[in-house]
């Protein structure tokens, strides 16, 4: 498995004119849109606009009803026709994150991050150990590893989560608004963790209301808004120098 | 509730009172009628419904002609025949009637009347069968199953004898049994087997008729007045010939009955003592039985019930609905109704189908636990969060791997205690597979406190049994609750 990290590499996650549906509605309208690899994106906009909708779309979670995926290098096909193997490679290249954790309550933080390496990857009890203990100590919980998930902080949890997305050994990572349940000291525990896996080499595209750290730490903001996207660019264009009306009335509202 | 025994005490004080004068005149003018439990579900021919939806039979003809004897009217009340002698001791009537042996253990609690009939015992068995000729050589013979009615002579004279036997709560039962198949032989009362037996044509008489006792009229040991009377007037019915007549009507006379002017057998056996030892041995091996018959119908609910809630909770809509069915039929129906279903309806359905009692209590009672499982497991599914899924997904897991280490084991969390509650539960249900035969610890209870008619004792030393069993059970659920509650480190 060739890794894709540096700057500038071919695209991980390209889209041309995708469409999703919920029900009668069109959650997503015609999307054209990629992330190099290496790339961190964050992607912005209002509530019901699409975002989230759009991340679950590149791993499968939800279908889209046309349009082209591709995710390093694998085409996703509409309507849930992706073949497993496929499905199954994009999932191990691209880690997601939820805003709710989602940690396994029947495992322990260490056979947490253990799960995937051994479940999926095949790997022995001993080598899936040494690879989560490794990346437990990596987020700052190796005093935790022993322990039941739910005693740990939201800010813990969400650094379980991550390392037990990165035991996959993933190029990239779908952030879906991943400090949104958290106070603003424990967003900044798990908002500095992702600053350095971006520095790592990591594709990182993030849902999110952070509009200061994606200002600093994003290569480019995505504002996606009635399923379009209404803005793309670098960070210091999109909320300094927007064109759109539409981007200034929504960073109005949000920075406020 | 007043009781019989009450009317039968005001009589005798009103009767006290008017001493000197006929006693009998003095009855029919008070017009209360007294009551004789019998058994009409023990069928024919001692008082069983006729064709025309009347109650008929010998014994109903003998309580008629006493009645005129003694004038004072006899009513009949139903009562499970196993239970007569405690019934009458209780109060709940004033006289048993109902082919009711005279044994040296019904002795010791009741008194009982003058012999109205000498009974002995029929063997009868399969129209085809070889292997022996009378009751002496199919004694002889290994792994022959007997049966007969429970709480008969007969069935004191086989427990004595040892052999495999199995009881029924009517003669139609164990005949029934018999032309299935399921077992060999029925040793029963003449009047039962000359009534059931003779005129189907799948079996026959094994030898003449053997074993000789009494039928006699039980009344409780606290009504002497009431015994007098009955002696009397069956004296007056002997000596009349009455008796005779009425037997005769029924076919039931014979050289034997010759001995009833003198007053019956005069058989002074001893009663058998139980030793507490015997007891507890026998009542041991009902528990085996009953632990046994837990396990296997749990790990039969478990195995039907467990891929039913997967149907429901992530099957297709039609096989939802046979699963919804499923569950409200065998969870609505009662679970003694379908332990006959499945043990005597089955066999009606599929000739030459022979479940034993024990297969077909595993059935039955796997079937309705099964309903209960499947429920259980489908809310303990249903209370994982989609979330979870989300996130097993996420990391490439297939349905099946996500499945099996991130929903089972939580919903598996959620199922235990209730499961618990459910395992206990059966192991108490498992007392109704005494229904079709099957001698579990209840069952066995019965047996034993019906042939000594030592009720509370033995009660007390069963009901110690399925504590120390259930008890612990409990025990052990609630630990491996919290042991699965704790965290895996894998």
């Amino acid at each position: 498995m060739d890794l894709i990290t540096s700057k500038g590499s071919r695209k991980a996650i390209e889209l041309r004119e995708v469409w999703c549906r919920r029900g009668q509605r069109s959650v997503i309208q015609g999307v054209n849109f990629s992330v190099a690899g290496g790339e961190t994106v964050a992607l912005i906009g209002p509530s019901g606009g699409g975002k989230s909708t759009l991340l679950r779309c590149l791993n499968g979670l939800t279908e889209f009803a046309s349009g082209e995926i591709s995710v390093c290098g694998r085409r996703l096909l509409p309507n849930g026709k992706t073949p497993f193997a496929d499905l199954r490679y994009v999932r191990t290249s691209l880690g997601m994150i939820f805003q709710d954790y989602r940690l396994f309550p029947h495992k322990s933080v260490l056979a947490n991050v253990m799960e995937g390496p051994i479940s999926v990857q095949g790997k022995t009890h001993d080598e899936a150990r040494a690879l989560a203990e490794g990346l437990i100590r990596r987020v700052g919980l190796a005093d935790f590893a022993g322990q039941s998930p739910g005693s740990l902080s939201g800010g813990q949890q969400q650094r379980v989560a991550i390392a037990r997305a990165l035991a996959m050994k993933p190029t990239g990572l779908l952030c879906d608004e991943i400090t949104a349940a958290l106070d603003p000291q424990l967003k900044s525990e798990v908002l500095g963790l992702l600053a350095q896996l971006r520095e790592e080499g990591l594709t990182i595209l993030m849902v999110t209301h952070e509009i200061g750290f994606a200002r600093k730490s994003a290569d480019r903001i995505v504002l996606l808004d009635g399923g379009k996207i209404i803005e793309d660019g670098p960070p210091e264009k999109v909320l300094n120098h927007s064109e759109s009306e539409r981007t200034r009335e929504f960073l109005q509202q949000v920075i406020g | 509730m007043r009781s019989p025994n009450l009317y039968a005490f005001l009589v005798l004080a009103w009767m006290i009172a008017f001493a000197g004068q006929p006693a009998g005149a003095q009855e029919t003018a008070s017009g209360k009628p007294i009551l004789f439990g019998s058994d009409i579900e023990g069928g024919g021919p001692y008082l069983f419904i006729g064709p025309d939806g009347k109650p008929l039979g010998f014994e109903l003809d003998i309580v008629r002609a006493l009645e005129k004897r003694m004038e004072i009217p006899v009513r009949h009340l139903q009562y499970d025949f196993a239970s007569l002698v405690p019934g009458l001791l209780k109060g709940d009537f004033a006289m048993a009637m109902n082919g009711l042996e005279v044994t040296p253990e019904r002795k010791e609690k009741v008194r009982f009347t003058r012999p109205y009939y000498i009974y002995r015992q029929q063997l009868a068995a399969r129209a085809g069968e070889k292997r022996f000729e009378d009751l002496d050589s199919a004694m002889g013979i290994s792994g022959l199953r007997f049966a007969t009615m429970e709480a008969t002579a007969a069935e004191r004279f086989l427990r004595q004898k040892g052999v495999d036997l199995a009881t029924y709560p009517s003669p139609t039962e164990a005949y029934a049994e018999l032309a299935l198949g399921r077992i060999d032989a029925v040793l029963l009362d003449l009047p039962m087997a000359v009534f059931y037996a003779k005129k189907n044509p799948q079996l026959r008489f094994c030898g003449p008729p053997v074993e000789p006792g009494e039928y006699a009229i039980a009344v409780a040991p606290s009504n002497p007045e009431l015994l007098e009377k009955l002696n009397s007037a069956l004296i007056g019915m002997i000596d009349s010939g009455e008796l005779r007549q009425i037997l005769e009507k029924w076919d039931l006379w014979d050289e034997v009955q010759v001995s009833l002017a003198g007053g019956g057998l005069h058989d002074h056996s001893q009663s058998q003592k139980w030793s507490v030892f015997t007891i507890l041995q026998m009542l041991m091996g009902g528990a085996l039985i009953t632990i046994a018959l837990t396990v296997c119908s749990f790990a039969f609910a478990i195995l039907i019930g467990f891929p039913l809630a997967l149907l429901r909770v992530y099957g297709p809509s039609p096989l939802r609905l046979l699963v919804i069915i499923h569950v409200e039929f065998f969870r609505g129906i009662p679970v003694y109704l379908l332990l006959l279903l499945v043990y005597f309806g089955l066999p009606e359905l599929l000739p030459g189908l022979s479940l034993n009692p024990f297969v077909a209590s595993v059935i039955g009672l796997g079937l309705n636990y099964s309903a209960y499982e499947s429920e259980i497991y489908r809310s303990a599914l249903q209370t994982v969060p989609a979330g979870q899924w989300e996130a097993a997904l996420s990391l490439g897991m297939d349905r099946i791997t996500a499945f099996r280490r991130i929903i089972a084991p939580q919903a598996m969390r959620v199922a235990l205690p209730p499961m618990t509650g459910d395992l206990v539960a059966l192991f108490k249900d498992t007392s109704i597979a005494g229904a079709i035969s099957l001698v579990e610890l209840n069952k066995q209870y019965q047996i034993l406190a019906k042939s000594s008619l030592q009720f509370l004792e033995i009660g007390l030393m069963t009901a110690l049994i399925y504590l120390v069993l259930s008890v612990p059970l409990g025990w052990l659920s609630r630990h491996l609750e919290k042991s699965m509650g704790k965290d895996e480190n894998n």
